[in-house]
C-alpha cells in the first residue's frame, strides 16, 4: 500500500486516461441517432472525476466506452499510452443493478474477478476474503444475492471491482438503485476508504444525475448535456476532503 | 385449432379460478400431456369411426381430434400458468375500479395472457405438423384407414419406394409451413407483442407485413370493423350485476367439503385404474408387462442418450447465435421452421440409407428419435441467450472472464431455466417420436429397433388392443416418472436458485 501512496502523491495531474473526440450512433431505422458527440475528457491520478447529466444523455454509453465494452464510432480513448480496444486490465466498473450473478454467492462473485486473472485458489481467495472484509460484508460470505438487501448487494458490488486491484474504478450510478440512507452510507465509507488511502485505485470516474453527490464526492465535474452527449462545463470542486454536508462552506454557492 | 383455443380459455380459467378444480385439473393436464398422441390414435379412431359410419368423416374427425390433443394440453398449460401469475398490482387496480369478473378476464387476464398463448401456439402448431402426417394414414388391424391429404401421399410413396415423391412432399411441405408462418404465426405473434408485460422495449419487435397491411390500408379495416366492433362490444359487458363482495383472502374454508371432494377424485381414479388393469388383464400375463417395461427401459434410454447429444450440439451453438442479435433474428425462424417441420416426412430416407448400408437398426433408428425433436433445445437456448441481462455479460468482460470460467459461472446458469424448459418439450417429442421412428418401413422392407414405440406402433398394426393400451400405460408411467423424478426437480432448482432478478 506505501508504494501506492507514493504514486499518487508524486505524480499529481498525470493523465492515466485519455478519451479524444469519442462519438457513438445508433443506427435507428434509416436515420442515425447520434449519442454522443466529439467527448474529450481526461482522468488524471488522484482524482475522483464526476460525469453529472440527465437520464439517457449517454453518460452510460461514455463510460461503457472507456471501459472497453462498447466500441465508439469515432474517436478514441488512450489509457497507460494505448488505445483501448477490448476490456482492458486494470479498468473495473460498478454497476448501477449491482451484476451480481444470483446463482454465485457473495464469495464467489467477488472472487470471480480474481479467477478470470488467472490469480491461484488461496491467494484468491485470500484477497477475496480481505476484500470482503474492507467493505464491511464480514459473515455474509455464503450468502447468496437474493438474500441480500440493496445496500448491501451494491458492497458486494464494490468487493468484486475492488479486490482485482483497478487502476481506474468507473462507477455507473452506483447509489441511484439504493435508498437515500444507504447510498450516504456506502457513499462516506468509500470516501473513507479513498481519503484513508487504503484502496489500490489512482482515479475514479463516476456517472451520476445526482448533483450533490456529485459536488459531495468528486474533485472535478463534467457537465454532460444531452442530444447529442457532449461535455458541455466543467466545474472544480475546491473543497478538501472529508466534506460535511452541513459545513458552512459547503452550504454556500459559488464554491 | 380454434377448438383448443377455446378449450384452453375455459379449462384454464377454471384451473386458475378454482381452487377445487385445481386439484384435479392440473395433475390430469399433466397426465393428458405426457400421455403419447400417437399411442391412442388406434382407439380415437375406432371411435370415431362407430361415431360417423361413413368412413371418411370418421377418420376426419379422428384426425382432427388428434391434432386438438397434440395442441390443447400445452397451450392449456401456458394459459393457466399466465393467469396465476397476473401481476398483483395490476390485479388490485381492476379490483379497484370495480370491474366485474368478465371484463376483467377481458381487459387484464386475456392480455396478459397472450404472449405465452401465441408463442405455444405455434410450438404446438409444429408438433400438429408431426400428428397430421402420422395420423392421416393409419392401419389399425386389418383396416387401413387413409384421409386425403400430405401423409397419406407419402404413406402411398413409401408404401410404392418412390422416393422422388417423397422429395415432393418434403418440398410441399416447406412451402405449405412458410404460407402458414407468413400468413398466420407473424402477424399473430407481431400483434401479440404489445401484451408483452414490459415497460423496457424490444431491441428487435417482430414485424410482419401482412399486419402492417391490415392496419395500415383503409379497405381492410371496412371490412373487418364489423367483427372488431362486436368483439370490443362484448368485452365491455360486465356481464355480472354490480355488488360489492369483499375480495376473499382466507384460503382456509370448508375442509370437509374438501375432503369429500378429495376423496371423490381419488375414487374415480382408482376406478379408472382399475378398469385399466382389469381390461389388460384380461388378455395379459405378468409376462408381457415384464416384455412391455423392458422394451420401455430401452426407449427410455434411447431418449436420454440423444437428448444428451442433442444440448452437447445444440447448446454451445445456441449460446453463439444468441449472443448476435443480427444472427439470432435469422436463425431463430429457421429453427422454428425446422421444429415445425415433420421429420417423418424424413425417415423414408433415413431407411434406403439403413437397409443400403446394413447398419444396425437399433442404433441407426434412434437418431430418428430426436430429429424433429432437437430444435426445441436450440431455440429455447437462442431464447435464453437473447434474453441474458446485459449488465450481468458487461460485467463478465468487464472482468475478463473468459473461457470454461465464462461458461460455467456466466452462461450455463443463466440459460439453463430456458435449457430445461427446451428439453422437456423434446423429451415429450422424442417418446412420441419412438412410435413412429422405432418402426419404419420402405416399401416391402421393415426397419425395426427394440422398444416401446415398435412395440406400440407393431401392436397397432396387428390390432393387439390389450396390448396397446398396456404399450400407452407403461409410457406414459415413464414419461410421468421421468418428468417427476427428472425434469420437476431441475427445474424447481432452475426456478429457486437460478432466477434473474
Amino acid at each position: 500500500m506505501v508504494a501506492i501512496d507514493t504514486v499518487r502523491d508524486t505524480t499529481p495531474g498525470e493523465p492515466i486516461l485519455t478519451v479524444r473526440g469519442v462519438s457513438r450512433g445508433f443506427a435507428r431505422g434509416v436515420s442515425e441517432v447520434r449519442v454522443l458527440a466529439e467527448v474529450n475528457l481526461s482522468l488524471r491520478s488522484g482524482e475522483i472525476v464526476g460525469l453529472l447529466g440527465r437520464s439517457g444523455s449517454g453518460k452510460s454509453t461514455l463510460l461503457r466506452i472507456i471501459a472497453g465494452l462498447i466500441k465508439p464510432s469515432g474517436g478514441e480513448v488512450i489509457y497507460r499510452g494505448r488505445p483501448v480496444t477490448g476490456p482492458a486490465e486494470g479498468i473495473a466498473m460498478v454497476f448501477q443493478t449491482f451484476a451480481l450473478f444470483p446463482w454465485l454467492t457473495v464469495l464467489q462473485n467477488v472472487e470471480a474477478g480474481l479467477e478470470a486473472l488467472g490469480v491461484p485458489g488461496t491467494e484468491s481467495r485470500r484477497r477475496a476474503l480481505s476484500g470482503i472484509d474492507l467493505i464491511g460484508l464480514d459473515g455474509f460470505e455464503s450468502a447468496y444475492p437474493r438474500e441480500l438487501s440493496g445496500g448491501m448487494r451494491q458492497r458486494v458490488g464494490f468487493a468484486r471491482a475492488l479486490v482485482v486491484e483497478p487502476t481506474i474504478l468507473l462507477l455507473d450510478e452506483p447509489f441511484s438503485a439504493l435508498d437515500v440512507l444507504t447510498a450516504e452510507t456506502i457513499r462516506t465509507d468509500l470516501l473513507d476508504l479513498w481519503i484513508e488511502r487504503r484502496l489500490p485505485i489512482r482515479s475514479m470516474l463516476l456517472v451520476t444525475h445526482n448533483i450533490e453527490e456529485a459536488v459531495f464526492m468528486c474533485d472535478r465535474i463534467l457537465i454532460f448535456s444531452s442530444n447529442p452527449g457532449r461535455v458541455s462545463g466543467e466545474i472544480e470542486v475546491v473543497f478538501p476532503h472529508p466534506r460535511n454536508r452541513l459545513d458552512d462552506a459547503f452550504r454556500q454557492d459559488g464554491g | 385449432m380454434i377448438a383448443s383455443l377455446l378449450f384452453t380459455v375455459t379449462y384454464g380459467t377454471l384451473a386458475a379460478k378454482s381452487r377445487r378444480a385445481e386439484l384435479v385439473l392440473v395433475p390430469l393436464l399433466d397426465i393428458l400431456q405426457s400421455v403419447p398422441v400417437l399411442g391412442y390414435i388406434s382407439f380415437t379412431v375406432v371411435f370415431f369411426m362407430s361415431l360417423f359410419p361413413g368412413r371418411v368423416a370418421g377418420a376426419e374427425a379422428a384426425a382432427i381430434f388428434a391434432i386438438f390433443t397434440s395442441q390443447a394440453w400445452n397451450m392449456t398449460f401456458s394459459f393457466y400458468q399466465s393467469l396465476r401469475t397476473v401481476p398483483r398490482d395490476l390485479e388490485e387496480a381492476t379490483h379497484s375500479f370495480r370491474f366485474s369478473a368478465w371484463q376483467r378476464f377481458w381487459r387484464l387476464e386475456v392480455p396478459f395472457a397472450m404472449p405465452g398463448l401465441v408463442w405455444n401456439m405455434m410450438m404446438s402448431m409444429s408438433g400438429g405438423w408431426f400428428f397430421v402426417v402420422a395420423s392421416e394414414a393409419i392401419t389399425v388391424g386389418d383396416r387401413t384407414i387413409t384421409l386425403p391429404g400430405i401423409g397419406a401421399y407419402l404413406a402411398q410413396a413409401t408404401a410404392e419406394k418412390d422416393l422422388a415423391a417423397v422429395g415432393w412432399v418434403v418440398l410441399a411441405m416447406i412451402a405449405v409451413i412458410i404460407l402458414y408462418d407468413q400468413l398466420m404465426f407473424r402477424p399473430l405473434a407481431a400483434w401479440a407483442d404489445k401484451f408483452r408485460f414490459e415497460q423496457t422495449s424490444a431491441q428487435t419487435a417482430p414485424s410482419s407485413w401482412l399486419l402492417d397491411l391490415f392496419q395500415r390500408s383503409r379497405l381492410l379495416q371496412t371490412l373487418t370493423s364489423p367483427g372488431s366492433l362486436l368483439l370490443h362490444g362484448l368485452a365491455r359487458r360486465r356481464f355480472a350485476p354490480l355488488r360489492k363482495r369483499p375480495i376473499r383472502l382466507d384460503h382456509a374454508r370448508s375442509s370437509t367439503v374438501d375432503v369429500m371432494w378429495f376423496a371423490a377424485v381419488a375414487a374415480i381414479a382408482a376406478f379408472a385404474a382399475w378398469r385399466i388393469v382389469a381390461y389388460v388383464a384380461a388378455g395379459l400375463g405378468w409376462d408381457d408387462v415384464l416384455e412391455a417395461v423392458k422394451l420401455g427401459l430401452f426407449t427410455l434410454t434411447r431418449v436420454v442418450v440423444l437428448i444428451a447429444v442433442a444440448s452437447l450440439i445444440w447448446v454451445p451453438i445456441g449460446v453463439q447465435v444468441g449472443l448476435r442479435p443480427k444472427l439470432a433474428e435469422k436463425i431463430q425462424p429457421l429453427a422454428q421452421f425446422l421444429a415445425a417441420f415433420p421429420a417423418n416426412l424424413l425417415f423414408p430416407m433415413f431407411v434406403v440409407a439403413i437397409v443400403h448400408f446394413h447398419l444396425n437398426p437399433d442404433i441407426w433408428l434412434s437418431p430418428l428419435i430426436i430429429l424433429g425433436a432437437q430444435w426445441y433445445i436450440l431455440f429455447n437456448v437462442i431464447a435464453g441467450t437473447t434474453a441474458y441481462p446485459n449488465d450481468f455479460r458487461e460485467a463478465a468482460t468487464n472482468f475478463r472472464m473468459r473461457g470454461w470460467q465464462w461458461w460455467h459461472q456466466v452462461m450455463l446458469p443463466g440459460i439453463f431455466p430456458y435449457f430445461v424448459t427446451g428439453a422437456i418439450t423434446a423429451a415429450g417429442g422424442a417418446w412420441n417420436a419412438s412410435i413412429v421412428a422405432e418402426a419404419v418401413s420402405w416399401g416391402d422392407t421393415k426397419v425395426t429397433a427394440h422398444g416401446l414405440g415398435a412395440y406400440i406402433a407393431e401392436n397397432t398394426a396387428a390390432g393387439d388392443y390389450p396390448k396397446i393400451v398396456l404399450g400407452i400405460a407403461i409410457m406414459s408411467m415413464l414419461v410421468t416418472l421421468f418428468n417427476r423424478l427428472l425434469w420437476r426437480p431441475l427445474y424447481a432448482y432452475a426456478e429457486d436458485r437460478l432466477r434473474l432478478d
